[in-house]
């Protein structure tokens, strides 16, 4: 199987007549990391749901692994890890026992969800909390253990929706570093997210969807060859007076700029990095004295938003 | 291309439908034996049993040496029984996976609906038979203290006690796949049983119509069944004086057209609990 996740022509009507989801069309290829994205509204999570069959669709066709998530979804869902919203726990039950729980669902021996279960805790820094049980977890806990329970069977499809949302950012940075773990494994995975940092960190294709359509899709590094300009904040010394803005103007790849305060301002730029790092020997040629000179906001962000606003 | 190794892995051990029924039943038992609920109830029995026992011997009253007639004292308390405990570990059953979110843990997994429907109605009726199990046997133990015998009649109440349990409980797995709060499921389902369903058996006499149909009043079974001889219907007429009678009915339900209707509430209810929650949508 070369596309793990399959989904075609997928439509979901909500009970008001509302089309969360518009004959969506997605591919995940085997092995990518695919980043989910678009506003809110646009129909991430139906869509999630609907191929962890707990949504019906109202038309369309969802495929794991080959297998129909409608008409087979035990057979379907046997390979798959998934963390939908965040999930809530058995109250009554230890982050241990859950696993034991999920492990036994899914044809795990006792001894090996003890094993793993163990690593797995360890990994998301449950450690201590093995045998307490979950009612009183904060929300970031129960998502650390959500994120715990996905992996618990070596799946080699995971869907996550906003796996990182709750948590605090040292947790951010662990979870990441969790999924980036995954890249080594023969492991696909699509996950929904609104942090663009992390979705450029750990993605390697991403599909944008609003109004429950797809916008595009495609490498991360291809999407961003797309994005030619981009801004460079620039911090100075000196100021940046009006006899140098022709000089500015003339510097090869130079857009346009913006003066945004006494000793600083933001130039568009387009051009490889040699003419980047040009570019800064000229700012040093004019006499400004530059203290720091770096791209701003991230490439992704602005091919996001571009196509955001197109498509609206 | 191949596929990744833990597809096949995975697929291959992934348990039957009837195992994987038994561990849901299994953590859901677990549920029930650490939640309050199952403390209250357990409360509730003794509280039932200390009274029926100790109130009489308070009250200076002569308590009967007939074996029967004691257990029929503590045998009265078992239809209110059995409807706290269909209330309580049948009543939300199925809308608190929705309400609590629980399902978006549990959905995911690769087991199908009907499976962990059905495990958790095998683990609310293992509950209520322990329940009983429970409150006959204390029950059966004083009546055998102070009369110095038993009778089995007391067994036949406790397994009739246990058909109605089974349909109770039925009834509520129902109205809480239809239900889209936890509390309204609970509510619905004590007042059903407790005063809706018992009201209409109560009026349907009056029209001279038997309400052998009706899932409490082939309850009450569980205390006739410990009269002997078996009460029979009845008919009788009431003078409205000016040489005018007017007829009516007391209807007592048979043993064995009552196991029936149970058996029908069980599979009607399962069956359309079971098709609302395999529809259900897990949104919220
Ligand atoms: N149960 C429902 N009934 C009606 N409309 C719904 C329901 N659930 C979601 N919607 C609508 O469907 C649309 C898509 O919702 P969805 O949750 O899939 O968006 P999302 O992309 O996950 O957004 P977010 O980024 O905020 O998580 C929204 O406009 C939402 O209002
Ligand atoms: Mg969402």
């Amino acid at each position: 199987m070369d596309t793990p996740i399959r989904v075609h022509g997928l439509t979901k009507v909500y009970g008001g007549g509302f089309r969360a989801v518009d004959a969506l069309d997605l591919n995940v290829p085997r092995r990518s990391f695919m980043g989910f994205l678009g506003p809110n509204g646009a129909g991430k999570t139906t869509t999630i749901k609907i191929v962890t069959n707990m949504l019906s669709a109202t038309s369309g066709r969802a495929y794991i692994n080959g297998v129909s998530v409608m008409e087979d979804p035990k057979t379907a869902l046997a390979d798959v890890g998934a963390v939908v919203e965040t999930p809530e726990f058995y109250p009554y039950l230890t982050p241990m026992e859950t696993l034991h729980y999920l492990g036994e669902l899914r044809g795990l021996s006792s001894c090996e969800t003890t094993n793993r279960g163990r690593d797995l805790l360890d990994l998301v820094k449950l450690t201590d909390w093995r045998e307490k049980r979950v009612g009183k977890f904060s929300k970031g806990m129960k998502q650390r253990l959500a994120i715990a329970q996905a992996l618990l069977s070596q799946p080699s499809v995971i869907i996550l929706d906003e796996p990182t949302s709750g948590l605090d950012p040292r947790g951010m940075v662990e979870v990441r570093d969790i999924l980036k773990q995954l890249h080594k494994l023969d492991v696909t995975v699509l996950m929904s997210s609104h942090l663009l940092n992390e979705v450029q960190e750990i993605c390697t294709d991403v599909s944008l969807i609003n109004r429950g359509r797809l916008l595009r899709s495609g490498s991360v590094a291809d999407l961003l060859d797309e994005v030619k300009a981009r801004k460079i904040d620039v911090r100075t010394l000196r100021p940046l007076t009006p006899d140098m803005f022709d000089r500015l103007r003339a510097v090869p790849g130079v857009k346009g700029f913006a003066v945004t305060g006494d000793l600083s301002f933001s130039l568009d730029f387009e051009g490889e990095e040699d003419a980047q790092a040009r570019l800064l020997i000229e700012l040093q040629n004019l006499g400004l004295m530059v203290v720091s000179f770096k791209e701003s906001g991230l490439a992704l962000e602005s091919l996001y938003m571009s196509l955001i606003m197109e498509s609206r | 291309m191949m596929e990744a190794a833990s597809v096949v892995n995975n697929r291959e051990r992934l348990p039957s439908d009837l195992q994987q029924m038994v561990t849901v039943a299994k953590y859901d038992v677990l549920k029930h034996l650490r939640s309050k609920r199952l403390l209250g109830l357990v409360i509730l029995e003794a509280l039932l049993l200390g009274l029926t026992f100790a109130l009489p011997l308070l009250l200076g009253v002569d308590p009967t040496d007939d074996p029967a007639g004691y257990m029929s004292a503590f045998v009265s308390w078992v239809e209110i029984l059995v409807i706290i405990g269909a209330t309580m570990f049948a009543g939300d059953a199925i809308v608190s996976e929705f309400q609590s979110r629980t399902g978006y843990l549990l959905f995911p997994n690769p087991v199908k609906r009907s499976t962990i429907f059905v495990g958790k109605y095998l683990s609310t009726l293992g509950i209520i038979v322990l329940m009983l199990v429970v409150y006959y046997g204390v029950a059966a133990a004083l009546v055998f203290a102070m009369t110095g015998g038993g009778t089995l009649l007391s067994l036949y109440s406790m397994l009739l006690a246990c058909a109605y349990g089974a349909a109770a409980a039925a009834l509520g797995f129902l109205i809480s796949s239809v239900f889209k709060g936890s509390t309204g499921s609970l509510v619905l389902t004590f007042f059903t049983l407790f005063m809706i369903l018992p009201m209409i058996a109560q009026l349907l006499p009056a029209g001279s119509i038997k309400p052998w149909f009706v899932l409490t009043f082939c309850g009450h079974v569980i205390s006739y069944i410990m009269i002997s001889p078996y009460p029979t219907d009845l008919v009788d007429s009431i003078s409205l004086g000016n040489g005018e009678f007017m007829e009516y009915w007391t209807y007592y339900p048979d043993i064995g057209g009552s196991l029936a209707v149970m058996g029908g509430y069980v599979l009607i209810c399962l069956a359309l609990g079971m098709y609302l929650f395999r529809r259900k949508e897990m949104v919220s």
